[in-house]
């Protein structure tokens, strides 16, 4: 897998220093797990923190911290959760990021028709949690359908599972990630041959063009 | 602390031959610590490599003067971490104790070949930050399991220096980076902000945060592989 589309350095940074909201550092984990540069840059990130954290000027424990420290040790070890089993969906092995996510809430669910064209299985906000404007889900595009030209309030970062899809930028494949700011305007179109499968957040809801994607928008709640 | 000094780990100790304990092992800094941590008023220095052999003690011997000695020094600086990133007592405090806690639990998957001791507690404390904060009602940030694992990748060894030397080589280079580079950096780490607020704070575009983000990943990458 030859990835060529990378996050920038401020955003490896902002993962390795554990800031990034749930949905976009979904995306870039799903990114990293393809790609070793990244991974390198992400590790260099935690060595950052880590001499940070060296650093840091300490602020005192309590007097009694370490006692009762000691008198946990004994404690048995907390078991860590089964990893989840390797997860298909249409014959594409989801990345790690997305099986976690399929894990806790039982299952992945199945497509939504979104446009002709375009399904979706949403996966965060999870259930019952509070909409706060981002949003995380899973895209199928249909081979040379184009998602309708859109700008975005914030960041949209859209990482390539399958299949691949081709904007000004160039064209993205498995593992290439897109981060588009909130002054792009853009218009990805699926590759012709098999469906475009991308994982993908926005901590905006994105804003189409036309009055007709801008009505899509509003009835679908995309 | 001087509530430690009758600890029965501490007796585990030999202390009957301090000269066997050569600087920077585990049992030389678990004497250091006994002899001068429950005075301290401030927690103590511990060098990398000191704080890596500690650790390894806890893999290898369930050693809990070694763990003593480790919550001494790491057991304030996470708690710090903490309340950098908003976290206030008593949560930074317990997070700090939990955060311990896992190392004791997970000296085992510590690999001195990869990450310095200081990188690795980093880690322990950031993910169960994440965890701490998605299990608050408006919690949302990326899932701590999904961050890379230690185990997953293999550096090119060949560009690498080993960890030790790696990491003061960028601890120098952080110390010489511009000081406006420098401060993007520690506020990416430091602050619960995201870069546009950054932005707004020091008056400068985000284009030009991130661009100058990149000039000073560039340069500590370039100090961690060797290259000046």
């Amino acid at each position: 897998m030859s990835i060529t589309h990378h996050p920038t350095e401020a955003t490896v940074l902002d993962h390795a220093a554990g800031r990034m909201h749930a949905a976009t550092g979904a995306v870039v984990a799903a990114h990293l797990q393809a790609c070793p540069q990244c991974r390198a840059l992400a590790r260099m990130g935690e060595a950052i923190g880590g001499s940070l954290l060296e650093a840091l000027t300490p602020e005192a424990m309590a007097p009694d911290a370490l006692a009762v420290a000691m008198a946990l040790l004994d404690r048995p070890a907390p078991v860590p959760p089964a990893p989840p089993p390797p997860a298909l969906l249409d014959g594409v092995e989801l990345p790690r990021v997305v099986q976690r996510l399929a894990q806790r809430r039982g299952g992945l669910g199945r497509w939504r028709w979104l446009a002709p064209g375009i399904q979706r299985i949403s996966l965060l906000p999870e259930p019952g949690a509070r909409r706060d404007g981002t949003v995380l889900y899973l895209l199928k595009i249909a081979p040379g359908t184009a998602i309708p030209e859109h700008g975005h309030h914030g960041h949209e970062m859209v990482c390539v599972l399958a299949g691949s899809f081709t904007d000004a930028l160039g064209q993205f494949r498995p593992g290439d990630l897109a981060e588009t700011g909130p002054e792009v305007e853009h218009t990805p179109v699926a590759d012709a041959g098999t469906s475009c499968i991308c994982l993908s957040a926005t901590d905006a809801p994105l804003r189409f063009r036309s009055r007709a994607a801008r009505l899509m928008q509003s009835v679908m709640g995309y | 602390m001087d509530v430690l000094l009758p600890h029965p780990a501490l007796a585990s100790l030999d202390m009957a031959r301090p000269h066997t304990a050569a600087p920077g092992t585990a049992r030389w800094a678990a004497r250091l610590y006994c002899m001068t941590g429950p005075r301290m008023s401030t927690p103590s220095a511990l060098t990398g490599e000191a704080a890596g052999a500690l650790i390894q003690r806890i893999a290898t011997a369930r050693d809990r003067a070694a763990f003593a000695a480790l919550f001494i020094h790491f057991a304030p600086r996470v708690k710090a971490y903490l309340r950098r990133l908003g976290a206030v007592d008593p949560q930074a405090e317990d997070l700090a104790q939990e955060v311990l806690l896992a190392v004791w639990h997970k000296a085992d998957r510590f690999d001195p070949q990869r990450a310095a001791a200081s990188t690795w507690v980093f880690t322990i404390a950031r993910n169960m930050r994440i965890d701490a904060l998605r299990r608050e009602p408006r919690g949302g940030i990326v899932p701590a399991d999904d961050l890379p694992d230690m185990e997953d990748d293999t550096p090119a060894a060949d560009a690498m220096l080993i960890v030790g030397e790696r990491d003061r080589a960028l601890r120098d280079a952080m110390a010489a980076l511009p000081a406006e580079q420098a401060r993007l950096v520690r506020l990416a780490f430091l602050e619960d902000k995201p870069h546009s607020e950054i932005e707004r704070q020091l008056g400068i575009p985000l284009g030009t945060v991130k661009s100058r983000l990149r000039l000073a990943m560039q340069r500590l990458r370039a100090a961690m592989e060797g290259r000046r």
